[in-house]
């Protein structure tokens, strides 16, 4: 089999693996980005959906051939049919996903990354039980060859398969993954510059219904569901019955369906030579299951760790480890938060949902800096459940000593 | 179509449904599911089975006969 070096060897071409390649290729760490698709970001599997401006460009600049809506507010439509609507200006913008992530793939390559698109990870590669790189499979020959490397990223995406080899996690419960469809719909009545979210059993359970809009007249429209709480019925009958009720008579130009994990954080990050950055390693938001800026933002707190140990030649979890910390002390923290109170509001029988979305509509400064509050939304959704609030309090205090566990 | 495990059928794939989105093989627990390149493959040796797969796949085109 050929044997390959490099410093650094990323498992996925996605926003996670391409930061990371960037940030270590940049610092002259000769690195290996694989993507097993032909294409980078193709084909989309995401309502496209990103924070505010100043978020994003931390990464890439958001110029205008990327951006397919600015966001300005978000309308939320209760399972009862009652409907909030939030002027939020600048909070997002709904961009188009495939140049977005290709980008991030040039930036990569512009730093000195070799990006190899339709070349798959096969496994990873050890030595004293320590991760020392991965086995690849050339798609377009067949050929296997070995990469050896003195990091190796899982950054694979939902699938997720990487952080199990590493022996990190043991894959997802069905209730951790939103079994997701969508359709890009044209010739509809959307309000521009807001997001809609439904929620409901009716439209979809232990989930929500979105209509993100695309530009004029168009929107993706999409629903999301825990697929243990949806009565045999799958994601695109739901996509159907919300669609016939929302903008039947839209034009449809592009179904996508996919799962997004809503899993609870992982407690460690990181193996000997082994580090997973992105939806990989769980680190989605669990309350939306939106995961570009997160996968961003892990790969810099990665990044930082694993620069930190290429610079001291030493690759072991317990160097590696400083990203534990930082993600638990950061992004890690609120998505546990997340985590809980999506466990509590999808979950309620409808009519408490509607009460709980009343108690939020009138919760003041829910919003600061263009974001949800965790705290204080996780608050107003404990009124609808008071039983948990110790529950909650352990669960939370136990997350957050993953971080700071030696 | 249908894949046909080592003796019993263990799981039916519906290709005409299955849009290769991976959801299945991250709800897979043993990796019998495996999307290689922009192919869903079925590794039946390493099939329990336990449904899980066919509970999240978004299209149906998963169906455990068992
Ligand atoms: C329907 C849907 C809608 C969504 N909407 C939004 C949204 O609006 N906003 C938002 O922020 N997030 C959204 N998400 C979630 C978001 O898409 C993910 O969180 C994000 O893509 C995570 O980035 P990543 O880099 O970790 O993984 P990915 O972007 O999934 O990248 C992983 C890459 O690794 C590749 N790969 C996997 N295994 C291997 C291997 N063995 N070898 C080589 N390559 C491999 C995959 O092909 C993939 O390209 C949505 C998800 C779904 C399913
Ligand atoms: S989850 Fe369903 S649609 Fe997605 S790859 Fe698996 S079988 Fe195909």
């Amino acid at each position: 089999m050929e044997s390959e070096k490099f410093d650094v060897v990323i498992i996925g071409g996605g926003p996670a693996g391409a930061r990371t390649a960037w940030r270590t290729a940049s610092r002259g760490y000769s690195t290996l980005l694989l993507e097993k698709r032909p294409r980078v970001g193709f084909p989309v599997r995401c309502a496209e959906a990103v924070g505010p401006r100043e978020d994003v460009e931390r990464y890439l600049s958001l110029d205008e051939s990327l951006i397919s809506s600015p966001v300005n507010g978000v309308v939320l439509v209760s399972p009862g049919g009652i409907r909030y609507e939030a002027e939020m200006p600048e909070i997002g913008f709904i961009v188009d996903r495939e140049l977005f992530d290709r980008r991030l793939a040039e930036i990569a390559a512009g730093g000195g990354a070799v990006v190899r698109t339709g070349h798959q990870a096969m496994g990873l590669l050890r030595e004293n039980s320590r991760i020392r790189g991965v086995v690849a499979k050339d798609l377009s020959s067949g050929a296997l060859y070995q990469v050896r490397s003195r990091v190796t990223v899982g950054a694979d995406g939902v699938e997720s398969i990487s952080p199990r080899w590493a022996g990190l996690k043991t894959g997802y419960r069905p209730e951790e993954l939103m079994s997701c469809a969508q359709e890009l719909i044209s010739g509809i009545d959307v309000s521009l510059r807001y997001i809609e979210f439904h929620l409901g059993t009716r439209c979809a359970p232990g989930g929500y219904a979105w209509v993100f809009p695309k530009g004029k007249n168009s929107a993706n429209v999409g629903v999301g569901i825990n697929p243990l709480r949806s009565g045999g019925l799958r994601a695109t009958d739901y996509l159907e019955r919300f669609i016939a009720a929302r903008c039947a008579e839209g034009r449809r130009h592009r179904l996508v369906v996919g799962a997004t994990a809503v899993a609870r954080g992982l407690p460690s990050l990181v193996a000997d030579g082994y580090v997973a950055v992105g939806e990989a390693a769980n680190q989605n938001n669990p309350f939306s299951g939106g995961g570009i800026i997160n996968a961003l933002e892990g790969a810099d707190l990665a990044a930082d760790a694993i620069l930190e140990a290429l610079e001291s030649n030493d690759q072991s979890a317990n160097r590696l480890k400083t990203y534990n910390k930082n993600w638990w002390n950061s992004v890690g923290r609120t998505n546990e938060i997340f985590y809980q109170a999506a466990r509590i509001l999808y979950r309620l029988p409808d009519g408490e949902m509607d009460r709980a979305l009343a108690r939020l509509k009138r919760e003041k400064n829910l919003i600061s800096n263009k974001a949800i509050k965790p705290w204080k939304l996780l608050k107003v959704l404990l009124l609808s459940r008071p039983a948990l609030v110790f529950q909650v309090a352990g669960s939370i205090g136990k997350g957050i000593l993953f971080g700071n566990r030696s | 179509m249908t894949d046909i495990g080592k003796e019993k059928k263990i799981i039916d794939i519906d290709r005409r449904l299955c849009i290769v989105c991976g959801a299945c093989s991250a709800a897979c627990p043993n990796e019998a599911l495996i999307i290689e390149g922009m192919n869903l493959e079925f590794i039946p040796e390493r099939c329990r089975p336990c449904g899980q797969a066919a509970i999240v796949c978004p299209t149906g085109a998963l169906t455990c006969p068992r």
